[in-house]
């Protein structure tokens, strides 16, 4: 399983995207890009992680919630995440924590102006 | 020419190789060719299972003296209201640290007591979460009216007054307040119990050394492993146990609803009123007696209280499961062949009140696959503990 890049965005098994550990997903309307790592990369299991990442195009006003559920347990995380801005303009995603082994989806959800889309990507965990 | 002679020479060697390979001495039952690549590495995640995580809110969590310290009060019967309750009462070392029956017979208590083995390695104490420390939890017990029912300044006095007591708190803590003020007294004593209860260690059974047999591909050592309960570890591992049971400690430390009828009282809310709890106590890990109040925030503050934690409770490790009988939160099963029925069955399950685990579909296992899964659990127990941890401080 682990080293397989192949259909599941593999954020955990850190593979793709252009810097280390970088994962870049489009928006399902296809106006946002999010590029996104995971600190400490690759996600763990079961321990506490932060998400890094920005929005383009971006705008001070943009909302942005983040969570994570298995698909297959139709359960999400034991905890909500809080979605900060940096001083460097890009999100922090603080208090993840992914608790079972199996496939996650992780999404992010990108409001302005009434609009909402949502970036996805899967996680797998070994 | 060259590229033939080098086909010609690879072709030998890989012969060769084969010939080697034929003709060598049997193999003796190596328990490792029957697993898949995929299933090896499913293998090695459980195991071995290193020192207990830190706990940065317990600055005494890994002291000798502090260790020393707490299991005096572990078994000392003065620190309960009769001078008759210690926690070896109901947590009995030579019963897997419980009190070997399903629910308390002598207090009037509604969840079966939970094993101390391993405890170290919680995220959240009581089968609802409701302490966010070790050190946190074992100062519930003492002023439970149902348990120890003691005082805090009961407990302070005591020490103060006990020669023998005050001077490893002394050799730990510093001195011995005398004014009134109990509660930080208090909170280290249970600071003390939690160092001691990070050696209560379960990590060296026949499993492990099954896998450091597999990692080393040393035939010997994977050997440590029955038959029988290697089939049970398959057994193990296409039931995905494991996505609740995972890790080295064989638990996600996290909270699920099986859906097990209650044996007494209705089905209670659990983990939803644990969550509340452990934010609302005066001892947790970002309250004024935590040793670092940072740390303790970033587990409680992104706390989600969601109707889904109804009902849910803990899950519990597996290793030394062996030992803790009976099973589940409130007994409900007696023994491992009763719990992997369960498992296999689901008969008697009950609709979960807040949210039903999805992948809980019945096993439908063979009685043979049931006993071998049953022989694999009891492959996850460690006899090597060393005995003095298991009576009073001499
Ligand atoms: C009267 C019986 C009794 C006594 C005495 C007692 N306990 Fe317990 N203990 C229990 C029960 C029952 C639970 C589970 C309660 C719950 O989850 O609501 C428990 C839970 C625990 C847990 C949580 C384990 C886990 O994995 O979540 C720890 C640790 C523990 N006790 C330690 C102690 C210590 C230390 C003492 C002494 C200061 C003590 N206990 C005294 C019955 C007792
Ligand atoms: C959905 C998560 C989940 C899955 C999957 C799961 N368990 Fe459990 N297990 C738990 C929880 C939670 C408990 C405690 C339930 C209770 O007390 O109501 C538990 C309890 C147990 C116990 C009793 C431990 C004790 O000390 O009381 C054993 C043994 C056990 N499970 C073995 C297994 C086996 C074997 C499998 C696979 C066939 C399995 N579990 C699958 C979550 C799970």
């Amino acid at each position: 399983m682990r080293g397989a890049c192949a259909a599941v965005l593999a954020l955990a098994a850190g593979c793709g995207g252009s810097e280390a550990g970088e994962r870049r997903i489009a928006s399902n309307l296809g106006t946002y890009t999010v590029s996104l790592r995971s600190i400490p990369h690759p996600i763990p299991a079961n321990e506490p992680f932060e998400l890094v990442f920005r929005v383009a195009p971006d705008a001070p006003d943009l909302a942005v919630e983040v969570d994570a559920r298995m698909p297959q347990h139709f359960h999400g995380m034991n905890r909500v995440p809080r979605v900060s801005r940096r001083p460097d303009g890009s999100f922090r995603a603080e208090g993840m924590l992914l608790h079972m082994s199996g496939r996650w989806e992780l999404t992010i959800d990108i409001s302005q102006g009434g609009r909402t889309e949502r970036a996805q990507t899967d996680v797998e965990l070994p | 020419m060259k590229r033939a002679l080098f086909v010609a020479l690879f072709a030998g060697a890989l012969a060769g190789a084969l010939l080697f390979m034929r003709t060598g001495p049997a193999r003796p039952a190596s328990g490792f060719e029957e697993f898949t690549a995929e299933e090896v590495e499913a293998i090695l995640s459980h195991s071995p299972l290193g020192p207990p995580p830190p706990d940065p809110t317990n600055a005494v969590a890994d002291q000798p003296g502090a260790a020393r310290l707490g299991q005096m009060v572990f078994f000392d019967k003065r620190f309960s209201r009769e001078g008759t309750v210690s926690c070896a009462t109901c947590h009995d070392p030579a019963k897997g640290f419980g009190d070997g029956e399903a629910l308390s017979t002598r207090f009037p208590l509604d969840r079966n007591v939970p094993t101390l083995w391993n405890t170290a390695y919680n995220r959240w104490w009581f089968w609802d979460g409701r302490a966010d420390s070790a050190w946190s939890q074992a100062l519930q017990p003492l002023e439970n009216p149902r348990e120890h029912g003691f005082r805090r300044e009961h407990a302070v006095r005591l020490v103060r007054a006990d020669a023998r007591l005050r001077g490893a708190y002394e050799a730990v803590f510093g001195p011995m307040p005398e004014g009134p003020e109990a509660d930080r007294p208090f909170a280290n004593l249970g600071k003390a119990v939690a160092a001691y209860e990070r050696k209560l260690l379960s990590r060296r059974s026949a499993f492990d050394v099954f896998a450091e047999g597999v990692r080393a591909r040393d035939p010997a050592k994977a050997g440590a492993l029955s038959a029988e309960a290697r089939q049970g570890l398959k057994v193990f591992l296409r039931a995905q146990c494991r996505s609740c049971h995972g890790g080295p400690n064989f638990t996600d430390g996290e909270f699920h609803d099986l859906g097990i009828a209650p044996l007494r009282g209705g089905p209670a809310p659990s983990r939803h009123a644990g969550i509340a709890l452990a934010k609302a106590d005066p001892f947790n890990g970002k309250g004024a007696f935590s040793d670092r109040p940072g740390a303790g925030a970033a587990k409680l503050d992104f706390l989600a209280v969601r109707p889904e934690s109804w009902g849910q409770v803990k899950t519990p490790t597996l290793r030394n499961v062996a030992k803790t009988g009976p099973y589940m939160h409130q007994g409900q099963f007696a023994t491992l062949r009763a719990v992997v029925r369960f498992y296999s069955t689901m008969d008697g399950r009950i609709a979960s009140a807040g949210h039903a685990e999805a992948i809980l579909a019945p096993l439908r296992l063979a009685p043979t696959e049931a006993a071998a899964l049953v022989a694999f659990l009891e492959s996850l127990t460690d006899e090597s503990a060393d005995a003095g941890l298991l009576k009073p401080v001499e």
